[in-house]
């Protein structure tokens, strides 16, 4: 952790902010969105299961990107709150 | 400003502030504005009734996986040719996702400052409209379940976690119908869909309805999620003195039925003592029990032959209808007679009643049925909210989040009799077999099946009623001196004061 203006910084598991890591979340939902959609159009369950699959690898970016990147963190919140 | 020590001013991007502790060690952060929180925070200023709407909003479009499953059920499940437990498994992964995963994972990311509400919201929004997409597009069960199921659960239980914690963070000094209104809209915003379900959904326009539902839910939580941000950690208004107003609650009414709690207790300490252990076990049995109500009320309707009248729609979009309004009804209740008078007797209630709702069906009396079914919808939820109330009364509120999402991550158990474990026992007491559990094979409920499960989940409410009474008695200053030596931990000076006096 390091401070500035009040902020904290909680360091990431990569380096990279915690906002790309979360558009990245997005973008990978809405891939395995679309796979989806393929999938269900051709009815073929293997596809389905991929864009499934590509869905969660999203969603658990999205939910842990705070986590997996560097995120600022406002005065008043998280552990030193 | 009444307080014990001398207050120091603070600055923060937000304006200045002071800690005051009170008497038992809860502390209170005073000074900052909401609008100046939200400006530097969201981007936008907003006060806290936009709060409460996005709060209002985050449970109102998350609802329907939970209550408008009971009504979507019977078209569902013949639509895709799965058998009653196949069905209602959807049901029970659902809970697990909603409650224990997203409770537990999001309340430990959110207190550690590593998601903000606006993004998980915004994030949910977009799981609710995938989950339904493959819903109606679930041409194998397990589509439906890591499809629908979980990631709807993930969306939807954001949506509840978010909701019941802007609500209780931004209204510290006044929670009461405010908690009960947002919380309550869990299961009165399923109405308009449980109606959309028992009067327009078949076979005909089956992806239709599911799409609506989806885009609808999906497009709500994403609004929502600009309304909503947490405060500071212990934030109270600026304008409200917390120890004139802690003293004024010490000398009204309700402290006589209700009193503040002695400590301000950790998760651990509160698992120490048995009114912690009790309120694991009640809240859990009468949850069972009421996520059986909420599943099984419908299909049992139908079973009875109500389907096609206004009474079935009464009854069933009636139950959660009432179930969400009558949560701020509890809640003022329990103002004036105790928290714990009053959850026994709607534990009691919703046993009792859940009984009555079984004969009247199997007697075939449709008003009866439906006017029980809308009793006992208003003391379903009990459980729910008394989670906040009990625990925040009993334990303090410096810990609320996460001594609130303890009991609440067992509602997967709760699940899993309103699901998947009701659905077996019915299949297998109506003569059928494993085969038919798991397969899609059409098969009648007897009534004898249909006694068993109601009784079942009216004895669960009535032994939580029972613990309720006699073991969630308010902790004590002996109890948490017990507590803290049991724990091996000092006795803070707060309450070595309160000893002494």
């Amino acid at each position: 952790m390091s401070e500035k203006e009040g902020w904290t910084l909680h360091k990431g598991l990569i380096n990279v902010s915690d906002t790309i890591v979360y558009v990245l979340g997005w973008v990978i939902l809405l891939l395995g969105f679309g796979i989806d959609v393929i999938g269900v159009q051709s009815h073929n369950a293997n596809i389905v299961a991929i864009g499934i699959a590509v869905n969660w690898i999203g969603i658990l970016i999205g939910i842990f990107s705070g986590v997996i990147g560097n995120r600022r963190i406002p005065p008043g919140y998280g552990e030193h709150g | 400003m009444n307080v014990m020590e001398a207050p120091q001013k603070f600055k923060s991007p937000y304006g200045e502030y002071v800690i005051i502790v009170d008497k038992t060690g809860r502390k209170y952060r005073v000074g900052e504005d909401v609008k100046s929180i939200t400006k530097v925070l969201l981007g936008y200023p907003i006060g806290r009734r936009l709060l409460l709407l996005g709060a209002w909003m985050s449970f109102f479009f998350g609802s329907v996986l939970e209550y408008g499953w009971g009504a979507a059920s019977s078209t569902v499940i013949s639509h895709y040719g799965w058998s009653l437990a196949e069905g209602f498994f959807n049901y029970t992964v659902y809970v697990l996702f909603q409650a224990t995963i997203t409770a537990l994972l999001f309340q430990w990311l959110r207190e550690k400052g590593l998601i903000s509400p606006r993004r998980a919201l915004l994030m949910g929004g977009a799981m609710l409209m995938i989950a339904y997409y493959l819903f109606a597009n679930s041409f194998q069960p397990w589509i439906a379940y890591v499809g629908y199921a979980a990631i709807g659960g993930v969306g939807a239980g954001l949506g509840y976690a978010v909701g019941g914690a802007v609500v209780n963070k931004w209204f510290p000094e006044k929670r009461g119908w405010r908690l009960g209104l947002a919380n309550g809209a869990w299961a009165y915003g399923s109405v308009p869909f449980i109606i959309l379900y028992i009067y327009a959904f078949n076979q005909s326009d089956f992806q239709e309805i599911l799409y609506i539902t989806g885009f609808a839910i999906g497009i709500g939580l994403i609004i929502a999620s600009f309304l909503v941000v947490d405060p500071p950690k212990y934030w109270w208004p600026k304008d409200v003195d917390p120890i004139a107003a802690r003293e004024a609650r010490l000398k009204s009414r309700e402290l006589k039925v209700n009193p503040p709690p002695i400590a301000q207790w950790t998760p651990r300490e509160m698992l120490a003592t048995k009114q912690g252990k009790a309120q694991m076990v009640s809240f859990t049995l009468a949850l069972a029990a009421s996520l059986f109500n909420v599943a099984f009320y419908a299909p049992f309707g139908a079973a009875m032959g109500f389907t096609g009248g206004v009474l079935f729609a009464v009854g069933a979009a009636g139950f959660a209808f009432t179930d969400g309004l009558g949560r701020p009804l509890q809640g003022f209740i329990s103002s004036i007679i105790g928290r714990r008078k009053a959850l026994t007797i709607f534990y009691a209630f919703m046993g009792l009643g859940g009984l009555g709702v079984l004969y009247a069906g199997l007697a075939h009396l449709p008003i009866l049925w439906a006017i029980l079914a809308v009793a006992t919808g208003a003391v379903s939820g009990a459980c729910f909210v008394f989670d906040w109330l009990l625990i925040a009364d009993y334990f303090g509120e410096n810990y609320i989040g996460r001594n609130w999402s303890i009991p609440y991550a067992l509602k997967v158990v709760g699940g899993a009799f309103g699901g998947i474990i009701a659905s077996v026992i019915l299949t297998f007491l109506s003569g059928g077999t494993w085969t038919d559990v798991v397969t899609g094979a059409p098969i009648t409920i007897t009534n004898f099946a249909w006694t068993v499960v109601f009784w079942i989940g009216a004895a669960f409410s009535l032994i939580a009623a029972a613990l309720v009474w006699f073991l969630e008695k308010p902790p004590t200053l002996e109890d948490y001196i017990k507590v803290r030596k049991k724990l091996g931990e000092p006795i803070p000076p707060e309450i070595k004061e309160k000893i002494n006096q």
